[in-house]
């Protein structure tokens, strides 16, 4: 078993100068707390760098290594390049993985991988191992493809989704991953040789009955049908070997694609960005020139009540002074007229003449009528009152108050999604930075040839298994014939071949045996774990399928067929937990960030189960995703040691121990 | 009747509150806001009166081209027999007004006063 003892890092990304963290010698659980950006998945990858010499980044890509040394360090002292120093121990032994990168002897300021050297060497109870015994010796304590199992990141655990599907290529190579540290290689590289050493014994059999007068025909036949075979096999063989290259690269262009939707659907949404603030802007200035407008006559919204009440009140001295007036035009026409009467003594209407009484009384009303000088001068008034009026309402307007407001709000409405959208056009525009469409139009390109290229494959391989499968019923119906002569040495080499005929069909056997054992050992692992780990009372339990892909099972007894990526994280940690139990090859759990996904029952139920998943548990995450005095509450004695990552600087984290 | 000015203006202090008036609120023109103000010492009561130290910043035949300023001082204030000096005294004491206005309320917005003065006196 693998147990991690110790490591030091120098001038391994934040981490400035040597820094080291030691891990308890009884395994338990030891976590490492740090906030975003102060360096967790830095020292996952640091466990990753000194036992494989890569650096996977977010996305699952592999970094650049030029980019991990310290940059403080490389502008503070000049000095570049990294080193991880990895203490362990395994089966006993004790060893000390040392990997480094420096800068090639003349290169003072590197800028690129090529510029670097990497020096790495293991040494075992004291001893420096060979280069090459060195490499083994690792291979074979933590090979690299089964590191996803050990070494991984709680954000790409929904990748295990990919094994309910049978097609996905990602599927398969977990499958694959799983099946070699459970152990099953063991087998089929003895199915392997067994049929290889059954193909020999075959060659031997027809060289045999090659120097048989007898059956020297058949042998003859038989050797050219082992020969054709061969070169059938070998075929067949390449066009395996090619096919497993397609699909590799098939699945490294699916990653890359799927981030290259990403970028599409930033590309796609940063032109929607560019559009929408162009029309805000373009709104923006119509709006403004609205509201300019409503400001220039704002004055006369302000000032409407006034003028209303003295235009009013001038309208109402108007209308007095338009009674007087016609009054006044009234009695002037009569005056007239008694006028008139006054001067000819009689009456103008009935001709009746006027007496002494008669002529007083009017003579009095004539002397009462308004004076044509006064009247004139209300008619002067009228039309200057008139004009008054007309000005005012020249000026009059309606308060213009909640239009202005309408519009006011309507810009600051404007102004404020004009500024988020240029907020995110920014974060757009640094995610698509150096961002290249015609290499984003290559990837689809090659994407669809290596499609194209696995269907030709598939085809060939049909092909050649046909032909393959025929060659084989004519060996062996060749054989049937050769065994129907009696000869010493052709019996002895028909026993041989068919005696590792049997075992490779044992072995084949075996495979099968030992896969459904296995299956099924980890779906009742993997269910013990999900039981523990989910607060969903109504799940009883994980199927496993042919591909190690797990579904929940509910109460009920049906599948649940879509999942939460909650549950789906639940689901993957009881896989890991599984194998970890059933795999020969154990080791340590490093989990960067497991909980993020989780709410607060599920991360107590899974803190809970850590101790039982692996000996070995050492958690890096922030501590608003996990507690510390709650996981002191929950592990108690199996919390072994606590670690901080702290701020020196946005390029210098620094790491204390707490506990 | 007195003589009327053929120029009108503020005091420095004014024209300094005009600017920030201008710049914040988005008025078009700067007569745009020293009508604003007029109407807002009107609005509030205010008479006219003198002037001490106010520069030359509009022709009145520009500042009032059809005259309906002139014929509105004169409406509201017939007793002024000089309606662009008055007219002028009004819209000084309207900065003085919007400069208090401003320093209780820095965020001012002309549309809130516009509801407020126009409310109160409705």
């Amino acid at each position: 078993m693998l147990a991690i003892r110790s490591i030091t890092l120098t001038d391994f990304g934040p981490f400035k100068d040597e820094q080291r963290i030691a891990f308890p010698a009884d395994g338990g659980v030891s976590i490492i707390y740090g906030e975003n950006m102060r360096g967790k998945t830095t020292l996952l990858n640091a466990i990753r760098y000194a036992l494989f010499g890569r650096v996977i980044a977010r996305g699952a890509t592999e970094m650049a290594l030029h980019q991990i040394g310290n940059w403080e360090t490389a502008k503070e002292k000049g000095k570049y390049g990294f080193k991880v120093v990895l203490e362990f121990e395994h089966e006993g032994s004790k060893y000390e993985l040392t990997r480094e990168h420096r800068p090639r002897p003349g290169v003072t300021k590197p800028e690129t991988d090529i510029d670097y050297l990497q020096e790495c060497f293991l040494r075992k109870d004291g001893t420096v191992l060979g280069p090459d015994q060195g490499t083994s010796e690792l291979a074979r304590i933590m090979p690299e493809t089964v590191s996803r199992f050990f070494l991984f990141d709680g954000e790409l655990l929904q990748q295990y989704e990919e094994l309910l599907r049978n097609e996905s290529d990602m599927g398969r190579n977990i499958k694959d991953a799983i099946e070699k540290i459970l152990g099953v290689p063991v087998l089929t590289n003895g199915r392997t040789d067994f049929s290889e050493m059954a193909k020999e014994a075959q060659k031997r059999e027809a060289k045999a009955a090659q120097k048989n007068q007898k059956t020297q025909a058949l042998g003859n036949q038989q050797q050219a049908l082992i020969t054709q075979r061969e070169g059938l096999q070998s075929e067949l063989d390449r066009q395996k070997k090619e096919l497993d290259a397609a699909r590799a690269t098939k699945a490294s262009k699916e990653d890359e694609l799927r981030k290259t939707e990403r970028t599409k659907a930033l590309l796609d949404e940063r032109v929607r960005l560019q559009e929408e603030i162009s029309g805000a802007e373009t709104r923006l200035k119509e709006k403004d020139e609205k509201r300019k407008e409503l400001l220039t006559v704002a004055w006369k919204g302000l000032l409407s009540s006034r003028i209303r009440a003295t235009r009013e009140a001038l309208q109402m001295e108007l209308d007095a002074m338009r009674e007087t007036h016609r009054k006044a035009v009234v009695t002037e026409d009569l005056s007239e007229k008694l006028r008139a009467a006054l001067a000819a003594g009689e009456c103008s209407t009935c001709g009746q003449g006027l007496g002494a009484e008669a002529k007083e009384r009017i003579g009095k009303l004539v002397a009462q009528s308004m004076p044509k000088e006064e009247r004139l001068k209300i008619e002067t008034s009228i039309q200057k009152l008139d004009t008054r009026i007309a000005a005012l309402r020249q000026s009059e307007s309606g308060s213009n108050a909640d239009l202005l407001r309408e519009v006011q709000d309507a810009i600051d409405d404007l102004k404020v999604r004009k500024a988020a959208a240029e907020d995110k056009l920014i974060d757009i525009r640094e995610q698509t930075k150096g961002l290249d469409e015609a290499e984003v139009r290559k990837l689809y390109g090659e994407y669809d040839k290596t499609v194209a290229d696995i269907g030709l494959l598939q085809n060939g391989i049909t092909n050649s298994e046909g032909a393959l499968a025929s060659i084989n019923d004519q060996i062996t119906r060749v054989a049937a014939e050769m065994a129907k002569f009696a000869d010493a040495d052709l019996e002895s080499e028909r026993a041989r071949k068919e005696l590792c005929e049997k075992l490779k069909d044992l072995f084949s056997q075996a495979v099968d045996a030992y896969r459904e054992r296995l299956r099924g050992k980890v779906e009742k692992d993997a269910t013990s774990l999900f039981v523990q780990l989910t607060s969903e009372p109504e799940y009883k339990g994980l199927s496993i399928n042919d591909s190690y892909g797990l579904t929940i099972v509910h109460q009920d007894g049906t599948t649940i067929p879509v999942r939460s990526a909650g549950a789906e994280h639940i689901v993957a940690l009881s896989l890991m937990g599984a194998l970890q139990r059933n795999a020969p090859l154990r080791g340590p759990i490093v989990m960067d960030s497991p909980f993020g996904r989780l709410d607060d029952a599920h991360t107590t139920k899974v803190v809970q189960a850590l101790p039982d998943m692996a000996s070995q548990v050492m958690l890096l995450v922030y501590e608003s995703e996990l507690d510390p005095k709650d996981v002191r509450n929950q592990l108690k004695g199996k919390l072994k040691k606590e670690y901080k990552i702290g701020r020196k600087s946005a390029r210098y984290s620094i790491i204390e121990s707490i506990a | 009747m007195a003589e009327d000015k053929k120029t009108i203006g503020l005091t420095e202090s004014n024209k300094k509150i005009m600017d920030q008036l201008v710049e914040k609120a988005g008025f078009k023109r700067d007569m745009d806001a020293a009508k604003f103000a007029f109407a807002l010492a009107v609005n509030r009561g205010k008479e006219p009166g003198s002037v001490e130290g106010a520069g030359t910043i509009w022709n009145v035949g520009s500042f009032d081209e059809g005259g309906d300023l002139k014929a509105l001082v004169q409406n509201l204030f017939p007793n002024a027999d000089a309606p662009y000096r008055a007219l002028e005294s009004l819209m000084n004491t309207g900065f003085a007004l919007l400069a208090d206005e401003m320093k209780a309320n820095p965020g001012l917005r002309v549309e809130n006063l516009l509801k407020n003065d126009a409310d109160v006196k409705a």
